[in-house]
């Protein structure tokens, strides 16, 4: 197990290189140049070429991905060209806020899909299968945004219920920080809890379908026992691939869902760096979008270690 | 399907009752005398904030409007753009016009205790013109300050400049303390203004606390002002709608909606800030004045204003809008909508069967709603336009690589209307690819720019816009609407022809 984690952990070195490296390079393709974007549209030539030598674009390629790696090894991203402050700084800020919406979405998602997937998965092929599929369905065909929009228009501008839009930190008090993340954790969380919702279905229609659920029944166990002690903890190991994926895709498609809401995350930081050629602040984004991924694919992987024995002594 | 969405938000919702108490403002408009409550905040949304908080080192004019918060300024502007008294009561200028004297009001201080005297205006200037500082261009014509007593310090000029004035009431005239130079101030700003920054994530939200000492308490209503940077015109309106936001920017998009809602005052008016189409005067066809004139003949302004801007715009005739002391009403009606003027003045020419040229086109849904417009009104003349959208941080660049026959793009008004003037038409500027200016340009501008007096110089600089709109070099198309939407507990709010500066502003009692 502990080998099978070290193993992992060594490969997110070189996918971390190839993708900064991918990155770098793709950054060449954009069009322009951008110490002529960061001098003004009124500096005369001799400030353009100031701007370059300050912040070394007219040094070449390799020595300036050298430095970048350099700068990057050290937790040093570079300076955003559009606020002027350390790429770092910004994600250390924005982090909080999209984890924040995750979870929360994530929660949702849980509270949602697993409930649906199991009513689905015992009763499968008869009615309350029928209604949770064609919900589940509903939710995947919806897209986040229209949803978004739909919940801030009736639930909060008209009734009031929610707050339209914002964030506010935890540590202005949980109720406050929980409050303004309902109604876009619930736009965002359809999609994961439609996803959670089909997964599970289908492996607990499959385990109760086993042969081991005869011999419970056989036994005189009763149903909930069967379902949540035999047919739950194998069903759900589908389920946690599913969700690690998720977590990954949540982090990195919140950018129209805070756009939506006026929520300054990560997303919202994605899309105005791309819109203003912010290049350190995209390769930020990119490099910890990638360490994101590869981590949660091995928390996935470690998980299933403790849901399936069988592969801890694989 | 609503009700599949519905019903399972209803049910998290009833689940989630208890814990919500959000609530709307009070009903019916407020009293426009009514005194304000300081401890209530303001909260403040507006599609951008700042690149830099150093006001010099900075390299966009937009961030001004967000820096006047905390650096206060030499001159101020009334809501019509004309000069009054700011960190200087008064000034004078001498007989060559090469010295302006500026008496400084006493007792002020900056936010790190330091006095604000003639001395730190002299070190606030030296910085100003450093090589890397984005405003040295615009101080050019400085040759000294000299510091004649606390309260008395003299510019110097090479030549005579009447733009001085409202270049100070701009980024250049900002005061920093001079404790602070060499510090962070790109993140950390030390100034003598209105607010003090109390936190900041960049690019998000930015909270503004009053500064006690402030030299005109009348001038700060809210003792918390919070800047937040919401670029959706629609997230705005919706924050402002459910009481998240009291006052937001204006995007002409969302001022009907928000007129009709009974709980939010609109203030839109025109501001210094058009929407243009320039040309390339060295590519396409566009070196003929004949050909230029039949664009903007083509064009029918009213038409692209009302399928594109909701009507939340005036058509411009030329680069300043009515009201502002550099507007020339003769111009008024130089260009009106006459096809077959167009098609004449193109067959002068030997262009009877038109011509073709490619318009880069700033991509945002307004403008390319606009451009679409323009393209058929100009094909009625037999011009055919190509539309090539490009993003914000390319177009301006692109353009001026020599990109492009023409460009259509927002432009911002700018302190003192000569910097307009010279940032799109001076032969020299890197914003005139055309690299060259109308017969009588540079003349009419020096002149403009020799006397001091706003009327006077009102006057010279009309007759600048005349020697550029006679000349056809560009193609003005509206002014849109610029201000604040309020909720109808704010008092105070009153929109700026250049720049918005939330003077007063607060919540009623």
């Amino acid at each position: 197990m502990l080998g099978m984690i070290l193993r992992r952990l060594g490969m997110i070195v070189p996918m971390m290189v190839i993708a900064s490296f991918l990155t770098f390079s793709l950054v060449l393709l954009i069009p322009g140049d951008p110490a002529t974007r960061i001098a003004g549209e009124s500096a005369t030539p001799e400030q353009v070429e100031q701007v370059a030598r300050d912040l070394g674009l007219d040094k070449p390629f390799l020595v300036q991905y050298a430095n970048f790696v350099q700068g990057a090894v050290t937790g040093d991203l570079g300076t955003s060209y559009t606020y002027n402050v350390p790429v770092a700084t910004m994600l250390k800020e924005r982090l909080p806020v999209t984890l924040s919406l995750t979870m929360v979405a994530l929660l949702f998602a849980l509270l949602l899909g697993i409930p649906l997937g199991v009513i689905a998965g015992r009763y499968a092929g008869r009615l309350p299968d029928r209604v949770a599929t064609g919900l589940t369905t509903l939710g995947l065909a919806v897209p986040n945004f229209a949803l978004g929009l739909l919940m801030i228009q009736i639930l909060a501008v008209e009734r009031g219920m929610f707050p339209a839009t914002g964030y506010r930190p935890m540590s202005e008090g949980l109720g406050e920080w929980f409050i303004r993340l309902v109604l876009p954790g619930l736009a965002l969380s359809m999609i994961v809890a439609a996803e959670i919702a089909r997964q599970l279905r289908a492996s607990i229609a499959d385990t109760l379908r086993q042969d081991y659920m005869r011999t419970a029944t056989a036994k005189g166990l009763s149903a909930p026992t069967k379902l949540f002690k035999h047919s739950m903890r194998n069903a759900l190991m589908p389920v946690v691939t599913v969700l690690g994926m998720q977590i990954a895709y949540l982090l990195g498609g919140t950018a129209v869902i805070e756009a939506v809401f006026g929520i300054s995350g990560l997303g919202d930081f994605a899309v105005q760096a791309v819109l203003g050629r912010d290049l350190p602040a995209i390769q930020g984004i990119i490099l910890f979008a990638v360490m994101v991924t590869l981590v949660m694919s091995l928390i996935v992987d470690i998980s299933y270690g403790y849901l399936n024995p069988k592969v801890r002594r694989s | 399907m609503k009700r599949g969405i519905a019903r399972i938000a209803g049910a998290v919702a009833l689940v989630l009752m208890a814990a919500c108490g959000a609530g709307n403002g009070g009903n019916g408009p407020a009293d426009p005398n009514a005194e304000i409550d300081p401890a209530q905040p303001i909260v403040y949304q507006n599609s951008w904030a700042a690149s830099s908080l150093d006001p010099h080192k900075t390299r966009l004019g937009a961030d001004g409007l967000f820096l006047a918060m905390i650096y206060d300024r030499l001159v101020h502007r009334d809501t019509a753009g004309d000069p009054i008294p700011g960190l200087a009561e008064s000034w004078e200028v001498d007989d060559a016009g090469t010295a302006v004297t500026f008496h400084l009001r006493e007792g002020v201080t900056f936010h790190d205790g330091a006095t604000f005297d003639a001395e730190a205006v002299k070190l606030n200037i030296a910085r100003a013109m450093e090589p890397d500082s984005g405003t040295a261009p615009l101080l050019e014509t400085v040759e000294s300050v000299e510091v004649i007593d606390p309260q008395t310090v003299v510019f110097h000029l090479e030549i005579p400049d009447g733009s001085l004035i409202l270049t100070l009431s701009d980024l250049p005239g900002m005061m920093v303390s001079p404790q602070a130079f060499g510090e962070d101030l790109a993140t950390k700003p030390v100034g003598a203004g209105r607010y003090t920054l109390a936190e900041s994530d960049a690019g998000a939200r930015y909270l503004l606390e009053a500064y006690p000492a402030y030299w005109d308490p009348e001038s700060v209503g809210a003792d918390t002002f919070e800047w937040q940077v919401v670029a959706d015109p629609q997230t705005r309106l919706n924050a402002i709608s459910s009481g998240d936001a009291n006052l937001i920017q204006v995007s002409t998009t969302i001022v009907a909606p928000a007129r009709a809602r009974n709980d939010l005052v609109v203030s839109a008016q025109n501001t210094l800030n058009s929407h243009t189409l320039n040309f390339n005067r060295t590519k396409s066809e566009f070196d003929k004045l004949e050909v230029r004139q039949a664009v903007l003949y083509a064009m029918n302004r009213e038409e692209i204003i009302a399928g594109a801007l909701d009507n939340e715009a005036a058509v411009a005739s030329q680069p300043f809008p009515k009201g502002y002391f550099a507007h020339n009403a003769e111009l008024e009606n130089l260009y009106p909508h006459d096809p077959q003027k167009a098609k004449d003045l193109l067959a002068s020419v030997g262009l009877a069967d038109g011509f073709s040229f490619e318009v880069l086109v700033l991509n945002v849904a307004q403008m390319v709603r606009e451009a679409e417009i323009i393209k058929a009104q100009l094909a009625e003349a037999g011009i055919d336009m190509t539309i090539t959208p490009v993003a914000l941080a390319d177009l301006s660049a692109a353009f001026n690589r020599g990109e492009g026959d023409a460009a259509m793009n927002a432009w911002a008004g700018r302190g003192d209307p000569s910097l307009l003037l010279k940032q799109y038409f001076d032969a020299e500027a890197p914003g005139n690819p055309s690299k060259s200016s109308p017969d009588g340009f540079d003349e009419a501008l020096t002149a403009a720019n020799s006397v001091y007096e706003t009327g006077e110089r009102g006057t010279l600089l009309q007759e600048v816009s005349r020697i550029l709109m006679e000349d056809a070099v560009y193609a003005p198309i509206a002014f849109f609407h610029q201000g604040g939407i309020a909720s109808n507990t704010v008092v105070g709010y009153e929109p700026y022809l250049v720049g918005d500066e939330f003077r007063g502003v607060g919540v009623a009692k």
